[in-house]
């Protein structure tokens, strides 16, 4: 019974114009940024010849020392600073976090005496390999960046899937099936989540497709971190993996958020802008009042916490975030269900 | 004979949208109680605002309430599902997905329908895909809905997406048949389909629950109706009783030279009440038959040219039924 019903859903919820929209936007957008990186890689490899020392990817003993020793300058005044401003500190990113990661990366060179092989880093979830634009770079740029189409396809199925049926009153004629409204939310959920993750497979993949066609494999090895631990080195092509995992964790978070934003007003236009007004504007707005690392746009991103270099706002890691995470997500699927459940459904 | 619905003291508030009560509590249903037999096909009449689709959407499980709710013996309250299995409705509008095809919809609601009533008379060896099948095409074919079966529903009329409301509505073989409205939209013809489907359903001993405005419709399609006004239910009459006014009486027109005197006579003989005299005829409500009528008029002497009993139609019952009580209003009771 239950696959019957999740079926269904999947049927109402595919929408031929939205996913035709989808694919001719991406279309475009691969296009033009495979078009631009390409030209942007010609103008660096002019602009960089003999220049290739300035983007140091091979330590020897010497630099790497050196460069620790830089950072743990600027880690010491980066904690000074935080003492220094007390709670306004957490009105803007943190520093603290950020020097520690390049810390933490440099004493893990030395330690595993990395020296003389050519090393990539990743930041942000993003490869840097050095100059020039590589596959894998270009995947995961492109890819971090159309993750926004992503969301808003899933916020639009995900808003309107209870949305669209009070609107038009079909959801009198499917809450009086022999099924329990849990049953409907669960299925609605499921099949909103299922295109959200095959709307952001299908993105990624195209956007590994063009980034492998278009420029050449990074070649080289890559330190992996995950909140400034767990270092390890290994293919750069791994940076695929990593960045596809988290932002997926991301684009499912938006697609709940859609799904109740919609669901408890049953309006679908809040439940598509709701989302989009958390990323652009409430993140912003709540992170001045020193409360961003509580904020679900702060902690649905955690592709920053793989590799070094990582921008968060003061005061928070990954397990901050993970909570976080978790108290919206599950405040927003147990107030789906509660509402469902409890509300009449006229 | 079990009842396949039975309802009891249903009550159900609202607070007030718009108006000068905004947020005000709103008795919409007022402890309202009645039962509906297999077989019988009851009507739901009502002016608007008189609390009938709200009773019908906490009927059909779609809205809280408090009192009781029992479809063919499974208590809506608590086993909402198994209640559920029981019910085909239409509420409201037949809104169905009106992008996709009457085929589709009907598939769909079929697919998640109880699938034990969805096999009744299927062999348990018979794949469940062909058993839908089977009921979709019975259901078109029973609403004359199969030559359009495979167009969307967005084109269809109004008429249209009624049959088709009431072949999703048949398409698990209810206990209980919920219609809100079914006439909504339909030229002549159609509703003197819908009225033959009807009685063709309550003869396969479904019990049909009808809510309509369209007083002489009702009249021929169903066994009983109950009146709503206010929230209350204030008549709950058989249609062959419905002639009988008050406590057993009739209303009798009696044809006669002279009206007046006679309207004295049965007034001190036979207590006839609600006396209205013409130039050549008389009329009044009597529980007196109208052998004993004419009998008596004739003993003492009067000219009777014609006795007939009047023809009580509905709409004579719901006009006195709801206009008794003040007048219409259109919201229930503020409190």
């Amino acid at each position: 019974m239950f696959g019957r019903l999740y079926l269904g859903e999947l049927r109402k919820q595919t929408s031929k114009s939205a996913i035709i929209t989808l694919v001719i936007i991406m279309a475009v957008l691969l296009l033009l940024t495979a078009v631009l990186f390409d030209a942007l890689n010609d103008i660096m490899e002019e602009t960089l010849q003999g220049a290739e020392e300035n983007f140091e990817t091979v330590y020897t003993e010497e630099t790497a020392k050196q460069f620790l020793e830089y950072y743990r300058k600027e880690l010491d005044k980066a904690v000074a600073a935080k003492e220094e401003a007390g709670f306004d500190y957490y009105r803007n990113y943190d520093s603290v976090y950020m020097y520690e990661s390049y810390v933490a990366f440099m004493e893990y060179v030395i330690d595993n005496e990395l020296y003389g092989v050519e090393i990539a880093s990743v930041s942000n979830g993003v490869l840097n390999a050095g100059a020039g634009v590589t596959a894998e770079t270009f995947t995961t740029t492109v890819g971090s960046m159309l993750i926004l189409l992503v969301v808003i396809y899933a916020a639009i199925v995900a808003g309107g899937t209870f949305a669209d049926e009070y609107k038009r009153g079909t959801v009198k004629m499917l809450l009086i099936r022999p099924v329990s409204r849990n049953a409907v939310t669960t299925a609605k959920l499921l099949s909103a989540l299922t295109h959200t993750v095959a709307a952001y497979t299908v993105m990624f993949a195209c956007t590994a497709i063009v980034g492998y066609a278009v420029f050449p494999a990074a070649g080289a090895k890559a330190v992996f971190s995950f909140n400034n631990s767990a270092f390890s080195l290994s293919a750069s092509s791994n940076v695929l993996g990593t960045m596809y995992a988290t932002n997926l964790v991301t684009v499912l978070t938006y697609a709940v958020l859609a799904f109740a934003a919609g669901t408890l007003t049953r309006n679908k236009v809040f439940g598509i802008i709701a989302p989009i007004i958390l990323i652009e504007v409430a993140g912003a707005i709540i992170s001045m009042f020193g409360l961003g690392r509580f904020f679900i746009t702060d902690a649905a991103d955690w592709s920053k916490f793989v590799g070094i270099g990582t921008v968060l706002y003061g005061g928070s890691n990954f397990f901050i975030s993970l909570a976080v995470w978790a108290v919206w997500v599950a405040a927003s699927v147990v107030g789906t269900y509660c509402s469902v459940l409890k509300r009449d459904a006229v | 004979m079990d009842s396949v619905l039975t309802v009891n003291g249903l009550t159900k508030y609202y607070h007030a949208r718009r108006g000068a009560s905004k947020g005000a509590l709103i008795k919409a249903v007022d402890g309202i109680s009645f039962e509906v037999y297999p077989g019988e096909v009851v009507g739901f009449l009502g002016p608007n605002g008189a609390g009938k689709t709200t009773a019908i959407k906490a009927i059909t499980g779609l809205a809280s309430y408090s009192g009781s709710i029992v479809i063919n013996g499974f208590d809506l309250a608590k086993d909402h599902v198994g209640a559920l299995t029981q019910l085909g409705a239409i509420v409201e509008n037949p809104d169905l997905y009106q992008n996709k095809t009457a085929r589709w919809n009907l598939k769909y609601f079929a697919s998640i329908s109880d699938e034990a009533r969805l096999r009744k008379g299927f062999d348990a060896a018979t794949p469940l895909k062909t058993v839908i099948e089977r009921r979709v095409n019975k259901a078109l074919e029973t609403v004359g809905l199969s030559e359009r079966a495979d167009t969307a529903v967005k084109t269809f009329s109004l008429g249209m997406k009624q049959r088709l409301g009431i072949a999703q509505a048949l398409i698990a073989e209810p206990k209980l048949l919920i219609l809100d409205e079914p006439a909504n939209g339909l030229d002549p013809d159609g509703i003197k389909e819908i009225r033959s489907l009807i009685r063709e359903l309550a003869g396969r001993g479904i019990g049909v629950f009808v809510s309509s405005h369209q007083l002489h419709e009702m009249q021929l399609m169903c066994d009983r109706v109950l009146i709503i006004s206010h929230g209350k239910i204030v008549a709950d009459k058989k249609i062959e009783d419905l002639a009988k006014s008050g406590e057993g009486a009739v209303r009798v027109t009696v044809r006669t030279d002279s009206p007046d005197d006679a309207a004295r006579f049965v007034g001190e003989r036979f207590g006839a009440k609600d006396v209205v005299t013409n130039a050549n005829s008389l009329s009044f409500s009597t529980s007196a038959t109208i052998a004993e009528i004419t009998k008596e008029l004739v003993i003492a002497g009067f000219n009777v040219y014609g006795v007939s009993e009047d023809e009580i139609s509905l709409e004579d019952v719901f006009m006195r039924e709801v206009h008794s009580g003040g007048g219409i209003k259109e919201d229930g009771d503020v409190r």
